[in-house]
C-alpha cells in the first residue's frame, strides 16, 4: 500500500477508529483553546484589579505557573488541532501506533496545564506545590507522541 | 492542599487510561504504572521537603512581618511600580536586615571555629541553615537580667554561676548589612528575641572579626549582649514595634525587615486598596497629579522630605520611651519628625555629645547626616534637602547620589554663577580636585564604616575651627604636609579670613602630624584614612606617610589600626605588607618596626621639617615620641 501526503483516504484506510481519533482531537483542541484562552482572560482581570494573590512578589511563582498553564494549554490545544489534520494526512499510519500517539498527546494535554495550574495553587516561597510533578510526566508523554508523529511523517515523505 | 492532590491523582489516572493502559502491551503498561508511581512518590517527597523548609524557617522565630495598621510590605508594590521596586531591591537599604539564605549570607560557615578571649564559637552550614554553636545566649541574658534586677534593688545579690556555662547550637535567624560587613543574630527563647552573635564578617578582609573591632569603642571594655528587638529595630526595619512584654518576652513585629518602601512612603494599605480600581488609576494617570493616598517625598517641602531620612539619619531619642518599647516610633512620612522624637542637634548628655559631635556641634559620625544638613545654610536659608543630591530610585546603590550629583552640578543647581569662575574662586587649577566644591565645603570629617565620610554640614575651611575643635579643615585634610599657619595665610590672602594667633607647633608642624600623633581616636582614624585618599596622596607626596601609618598600626583602637594598614598598602613598596590588625601587642609592634625598616630602605627622602623629616630624610623619632606624650587618650565611643 502506498501512502502519500494529502491523499484523500481510500476505503479501508480511513478506518472508523481514525475518524474517531480525528473527532476526539478536534474536540479536545477547540475546547482546550476555549478553556485556556478564558484562563488568559481571567489572568488579565487579575492584573487589571491588581489582585495580590496573583501579583505580589511573594506570589511570583504562582503568577509564573498560571501563565505557563495558560500558555501550555493554549498551545496544546493548537497541537491537538494540528494532530487532527495530521491524522488525515497520514492515512496509512498503523492503528496501534496512531492510537498510542493520540493517547499520549491527550494525556499530555491534560497533565501539563493541570500540573502548572495546580502547582501554582499553593506555593512555598520560590517552590511550587508537589502537583507540579504532573508537568514532567505530561512532558514525557508529549515528547513520545510528537516523536512518533514526526517519525511517521518522515517515513511518508521518504516514500 | 488535599483537594488539589486529589484532583492531581484523578487527572493522572485519566491520563494513564487515555495513554492506552487498557489495550497495550505489558511493557507499556509497566511503563505507565512506573510513571504513575514515580509521580506519586515524587510528590510525597517534594511535599516533605517543602514542609521541612517551612519548619526550619519557623524555628528562626524572626519578628513578625505583619502590622495590622495599614502596612502591607513591599510585596505588593511591584505590580504597579516595577522600576521603583527594582531600584529599591538593588539597594543596601533593602538588605539592611534579612533572613538568612544561601543568597543573603556572606560569611564563611564552612566549619569555622572562632575564638575571642576564652569564648569559642563553631560555625557550620547544614543545607540552607547556618548554625552557630556557642554559650547559650539565653543563659547570658538570664545572668544579665539577674544583675539588672539586683542593681534595681528587686532581688538580693545573685550567686555567681556554678560550672561551665551551657552551650547550644542555634540557627542564624537574622543578619544585618550587606555592603561593608555583615552581622548576625540568633533566636532567643523568649518570644522572638534576637541576640547578637559577637563576630562580624568583614567583606574587605574576607574574614570574621570581633564585632567591637569594627567600631571605635573602648578597646578595654567588654561588649554587652545586644538585643536586636530594641537596639536596631527603629532603623534597621520598617515601622518596627519592639513590644517588650513582662518577663523580657518579645512579641516584636515590623512593617517589614530592612528599610522598605513604606519607610519613606508611609503605610500603603489605603493606596493599594484605592488603586485596585483600574478606572481610578486611569484617572490619576490622566490628571498627572500625585495620589493623595500615599506620600511621595519628592512632593513634600524640603524640610519634611529630609525629615523622612532624618528619622534614622540623625541623632534622636523617643519622646516617650515606654510608648516606643511597645509601639515603636510613631512617626510616619509627611509628619513633622519633631512631634515624635527629640532630634539631638547638640545634646546636653555629655556621653552622647562626645560620641557623636565635634565640640562646636558639628556631627562627626556617619549615619547622622540630617543633623549636618539641618545646620547648613543651604537648608536653613534655601531649599536644600536630601533629595537635592540623592535619589533612592535613580542612583547607584553605593552612595545613592542622583545622576551628575557626584560633580559640581550638585552645587550649581543653586550656585550656577561659580561655574565660570571656579578656578578664580577656589584658587586651584581648573579640573583639579581642589575645584570640586565637595572637597572644600563637605570634607571627609565624618567617621563611620571604617572610613572617612563627607560632612553633610556645608561649611568653609576655618583654621580657628580646627584649633578649637580638632576637626580637620578641608585644606589640611588634603595638604597633609602643610601647617595650620600655611592654611591661615592662604585663607587670609585669598578670602580675607583672619585667624587667631597660632601656637608654635601649629606654625611649624603639619596639622596632619599633630592630629595623627596627638588627636583622639576619631581624629587618628580620619588621618589614617586621609593618608590613603588619592587627592591627598597626590598633593602631599605620600613618601613620608609610612612612619605615621606605622604608628597608627600600633594604635590601641583596632579600627584605627585597620584603616592605617589599608592606607599603608596603597603606598609604593607596601602593597603586600603582611599585617593582622588583630595581632598581639608584640606582633603589632613588630609590624610597626618592619614598616619603619622598609621605609628607611627606600630611596632617600627629602628634608621636610613640617613632617619631622630631617636633612638626611630620616624621621625625627624623638620628637614623634615627645608629641605622642601629649596624645588625647580619652576613651572614645563613636556612635556611628
Amino acid at each position: 500500500m502506498k501512502a502519500s501526503i494529502g491523499k484523500k483516504p481510500s476505503e479501508g484506510e480511513g478506518s472508523p477508529s481514525s475518524e474517531l481519533l480525528e473527532k476526539r482531537h478536534l474536540l479536545v483542541g477547540w475546547w482546550s483553546l476555549l478553556i485556556f484562552l478564558t484562563l488568559g482572560l481571567a489572568l488579565e482581570l487579575l492584573h487589571g484589579f491588581k489582585i495580590g494573590a496573583y501579583l505580589n512578589v511573594s506570589n511570583e511563582t504562582r503568577r509564573l505557573l498560571w501563565t505557563l498553564a495558560h500558555a501550555h494549554g493554549t498551545l496544546l490545544g493548537l497541537v491537538n488541532l494540528a494532530f487532527c489534520a495530521t491524522l488525515r494526512m497520514l492515512p496509512d499510519w498503523p492503528a496501534h501506533s496512531r492510537k498510542l500517539a493520540s493517547g499520549f498527546l491527550l494525556s499530555a494535554t491534560l497533565l501539563m496545564p493541570a500540573g502548572f495550574f495546580l502547582g501554582g495553587v499553593r506555593v512555598y516561597g520560590g517552590d511550587p506545590g508537589p502537583t507540579i510533578l504532573l508537568v514532567p510526566a505530561g512532558g514525557l508523554l508529549l515528547l513520545v507522541s510528537v516523536l512518533m508523529t514526526a517519525l511517521r511523517a518522515s517515513s511518508c515523505r521518504q516514500r | 492542599m488535599l483537594w488539589s492532590s486529589l484532583i492531581a491523582v484523578i487527572l493522572l489516572l485519566i491520563a494513564v487510561y487515555l495513554a492506552g493502559f487498557k489495550q497495550t502491551s505489558f511493557l507499556l503498561r509497566t511503563a505507565l504504572v512506573f510513571l504513575f508511581v514515580s509521580v506519586c512518590v515524587g510528590a510525597v517527597l517534594w511535599q516533605s521537603r517543602l514542609e521541612r523548609k517551612a519548619a526550619d524557617l519557623a524555628s528562626l522565630k524572626v519578628p513578625n512581618q505583619t502590622r495590622p495598621d495599614g502596612y502591607i510590605t513591599s510585596d505588593q508594590c511591584r505590580s504597579c511600580h516595577p522600576s521603583q521596586y527594582s531600584s529599591w531591591h538593588a539597594s543596601f537599604h533593602r538588605t539592611m536586615t534579612q533572613v538568612p539564605s544561601p543568597e543573603s549570607v556572606k560569611g564563611d560557615f564552612n566549619h569555622v571555629t572562632l575564638k575571642e578571649g576564652n569564648k569559642t564559637y563553631h560555625l557550620e552550614r547544614r543545607e540552607d541553615q547556618f548554625l552557630v554553636e556557642m554559650v547559650d545566649p539565653n543563659w547570658i541574658r538570664e545572668q544579665t537580667a539577674k544583675l539588672e534586677d539586683y542593681e534595681a534593688g528587686r532581688i538580693g545579690k545573685p550567686l555567681p554561676p556554678i560550672g561551665e556555662p551551657p552551650r547550644i547550637q542555634l540557627p542564624i535567624s537574622l543578619l544585618t548589612g550587606s555592603h561593608h560587613m555583615q552581622a548576625y543574630w540568633v533566636p532567643g527563647k523568649d518570644g522572638n528575641a534576637q541576640f547578637d552573635f559577637p563576630f562580624t564578617y568583614l567583606f574587605e578582609l574576607q574574614r570574621w572579626v570581633p564585632r567591637a573591632t569594627v567600631f571605635i569603642e573602648d578597646p578595654r571594655a567588654e561588649r554587652g549582649q545586644q538585643v536586636w528587638n530594641i537596639g536596631c529595630i527603629d532603623c534597621h526595619a520598617t515601622a518596627g514595634q519592639p513590644r517588650l512584654k513582662e518577663n523580657r518576652f518579645y512579641d516584636t513585629r515590623v512593617g517589614e525587615l530592612g528599610i522598605a518602601c513604606e519607610a519613606c512612603h508611609g503605610p500603603g494599605a489605603e493606596h493599594v486598596k484605592a488603586n485596585s480600581d483600574p478606572s481610578r488609576r486611569l484617572a490619576l494617570h490622566l490628571k498627572r497629579k500625585g495620589d493623595p493616598t500615599i506620600i511621595n517625598p519628592a512632593r513634600l517641602s524640603h524640610d519634611r522630605s529630609s525629615q523622612i531620612c532624618g528619622r534614622c539619619h540623625s541623632v534622636n531619642t523617643a519622646l516617650d520611651e515606654a510608648a516606643r518599647m511597645e509601639n515603636g516610633i510613631a512617626f510616619t512620612p509627611g509628619q513633622d519628625l519633631r512631634t515624635n522624637v527629640n532630634i539631638r542637634t547638640y545634646p546636653k548628655d555629655l556621653e552622647m555629645r562626645r560620641g557623636s559631635f565635634w565640640n562646636d556641634g558639628m556631627i562627626r559620625v556617619s549615619g547622622r547626616e540630617f543633623i549636618g544638613l539641618a545646620k547648613s545654610p543651604c537648608y536653613l536659608r534655601g531649599d536644600m534637602s536630601c533629595l537635592s543630591c540623592h535619589s533612592m530610585h535613580q542612583s547607584s546603590p553605593t552612595n545613592q547620589l542622583a545622576v551628575k550629583m557626584e560633580s559640581n552640578e550638585a552645587c550649581y543647581q543653586c550656585h550656577r554663577t561659580f561655574e565660570k569662575k571656579l578656578a578664580e574662586h577656589s584658587h586651584h587649577a581648573a579640573g583639579s580636585s581642589g575645584t570640586l566644591c565637595y572637597n572644600c565645603h563637605m570634607p571627609y570629617t565624618t567617621y563611620g564604616l571604617l572610613k572617612g565620610l563627607r560632612s553633610h554640614q556645608i561649611s568653609s575651611p576655618s583654621v580657628d575651627m580646627s584649633v578649637e575643635t580638632g576637626r580637620p579643615n578641608a585644606c589640611n585634610a588634603c595638604h597633609l604636609d602643610k601647617t595650620l599657619q600655611w592654611t591661615a595665610t592662604k585663607l587670609n590672602d585669598w578670602f580675607k579670613v583672619s585667624t587667631k594667633e597660632l601656637s608654635t607647633e601649629n606654625k611649624t608642624l603639619a596639622a596632619s602630624v599633630l592630629w595623627t600623633l596627638q588627636g583622639d581616636a576619631g581624629q587618628r582614624a580620619l588621618m589614617g584614612w586621609h593618608m590613603g585618599w588619592s587627592p591627598a596622596k597626590q598633593i602631599s607626596e605620600d613618601n613620608w606617610f609610612a612612619p605615621y601609618l606605622a604608628n597608627l598600626m600600633e594604635d590601641p583602637y583596632p579600627a584605627v589600626r585597620l584603616i592605617a594598614a589599608r592606607s599603608l598598602k596603597r603606598l609604593p613598596g607596601f602593597e603586600r605588607f603582611d599585617y593582622d590588625y588583630l595581632g598581639s601587642p608584640d606582633e603589632l609592634n613588630l609590624a610597626g618596626r618592619k614598616v619603619m625598616d622598609a621605609w628607611a630602605k627606600q630611596p632617600r627622602h627629602q628634608e621636610k621639617s613640617s613632617v619631622l623629616l630631617d636633612s638626611q630624610g630620616r624621621v625625627d623619632v624623638q620628637q614623634m615620641q615627645e608629641l605622642l606624650k601629649k596624645r588625647n587618650n580619652r576613651v572614645m565611643v563613636l556612635m556611628e
